[in-house]
């Protein structure tokens, strides 16, 4: 039943991906929405799953583009393991800390998208963490709350977010 | 010594599940792209395929319904301009036959439709499906009624993967119309836009300027609108400056492209190049263009074919 409902939750979120998510771009940028999805993984099952559903997600991404295949496997497997690691000791019920989370886990995403992207030319690293990484995760850490808080209220789930009772 | 190993297990024990996921990733990556192409169309046939035929990728998708509609729309409204269109191609072809002139090549266009978009962080990417499966081959260039797209990357089944000219990979020979200098334009993902790079700063660059391709490279035929001048940019201290390029076609709105099917019919054929050297085997035109380094006289210079 869990798998059935995960698999519902990819569903909707790709077709956000490919229908309103591109019209709320705000200079190319946009919120991240498989991180998402690993991110409140981490919070029902912990990291380990969160890591593993990084790697299919990232895969649904890479079958697109197979030169980039592994690519996001690697950005959103590693941001489920930043925010499994982070979660360990604090308050998962805490708005602040739930925000400040998502924003270092799509932060560390784009980052680690941007530094593969970025290896044929290291000098523009940098500028590509300023110019994607920063705002993304910025955008992705108020929209992904919003998004959750919404589907929290409209399941009647426990908890101000998904995941976080 | 056992004792001082259990810790350590232990301590690993939460990190082996994610570390495989993690190493799988990095093995991928280091793949070939044959492989992972490969690995790519089996997943899509696979565990991805309810995916596939739901979100966009499949024919009979919500998506890709909708998108049919409105390519109907386009193709509708389009049809009020052909008959101007074919009247433009009469003349300049009576024209051409009184000034003598050949076409360079012969194109053809095959029409597709998009029916999904890259959801990659970096770079567009689109997935189209062409009428005729059997004319497509990557690398084929493709374009918009507005311009230029990009080209067929990969081609996989009924479906053909488009590299947008907002892609890290895209490199493409341009020329500006008015002046005929020519450049390399790139997508510049720091600042989201296409640039024209290493271009003198005494270069004669203004703001509206058509950029088209330059033909050189041949992977794009010549004259295609790639976009317009939108500013420049001088680093402190350089000779040098970055051409800002406004696009002409953007792969956000794209609904219907067209492939082009390129053919050199007006190339000398092999009894005419025989026993000539090097002119023999490319057209005068061609020839006085490389001369030039990507500036032609400008008495030369000739209004480019549009798409």
């Amino acid at each position: 039943m869990r798998a059935l409902r995960l698999a519902v939750v990819v569903f909707l979120v790709l077709i956000s991906l490919a229908t309103w998510v591109p019209r709320v771009r705000v200079a190319g940028v946009g919120p991240d929405l498989f991180l998402g999805v690993v991110f409140f993984i981490v919070l029902w099952r912990g990291a380990a799953w969160g890591v593993w559903a990084g790697f299919v997600l990232g895969l649904l991404v890479g079958v697109e583009d197979p030169a980039t295949l592994g690519r996001d496997s690697l950005a959103l497997g590693l941001a489920g393991l930043l925010v499994g690691r982070g979660l360990l000791g604090l308050d998962r019920t805490s708005p602040f800390v739930i925000v400040v989370l998502i924003f270092f886990a799509a932060f560390s995403a784009d980052a680690v998208r941007a530094v593969l992207a970025g290896l044929s030319d290291p000098g523009s690293i940098p500028l590509l963490l300023l110019r994607w990484a920063l705002p993304g995760a910025l955008y992705t850490a108020i929209v992904l709350p919003v998004l959750a808080w919404t589907a929290a209220r409209l399941l009647g789930l426990e908890g101000w977010i998904l995941g976080a009772a | 010594m056992r004792s001082s190993q259990r810790p350590l297990s232990r301590r690993l024990r939460p990190w082996l599940v994610p570390g495989a996921a993690l190493l799988l990733s990095l093995g991928l990556m280091l793949l070939p792209f044959s492989v992972k192409s490969g690995l790519a169309t089996v997943l899509e046939r696979s565990v991805f395929l309810p995916y596939r035929f739901a979100v966009g990728w499949g024919p009979r998708s919500l998506l890709a319904q909708h998108r049919a509609m409105m390519t109907l729309q386009e193709r509708a409204r389009g049809e009020l301009t052909i008959d101007a269109a074919l009247e433009a191609t009469r003349e300049s072809s009576r024209l051409r036959a009184m000034l003598g002139f050949r076409r360079r090549s012969e194109t053809g266009l095959l029409p597709a439709v998009v029916v999904g978009l890259g959801r990659g962080r970096f770079g567009d990417l689109l997935v189209v499906e062409p009428a005729d499966p059997a004319l497509v081959a990557p690398g084929m260039v493709v374009i918009t009624s507005d311009g230029l797209l990009g080209r067929v990357r990969l081609w996989d089944g009924g479906y053909a993967r488009v590299e947008c000219l907002t892609s890290l990979e895209m490199a493409v020979s341009v020329t500006n119309q008015r002046t005929s200098e020519g450049g390399i334009l790139k997508w510049d993902p720091v600042r989201g836009g296409l640039a024209i790079g290493a271009i003198p700063s005494q270069s004669d660059w203004q703001l509206g300027d058509r950029v088209v391709t330059s033909g050189l490279g041949l992977t794009f035929p010549r004259g295609i609108l790639v976009g317009w001048v939108r500013g420049h940019r001088v680093g402190r201290g350089s000779l040098l400056q970055s051409i800002e390029v406004r696009p002409a076609a953007r792969a956000a709105q794209a609904q219907e492209v067209f492939l082009l099917r390129t053919t050199d019919t007006a190339w000398p054929t092999p009894a005419e190049r025989s026993g000539t050297g090097f002119s023999a085997f490319f057209p005068p035109e061609s020839v006085r263009f490389e001369a030039g380094a990507g500036q032609p006289p400008r008495a030369a210079a000739r209004p480019e074919p549009e798409f």
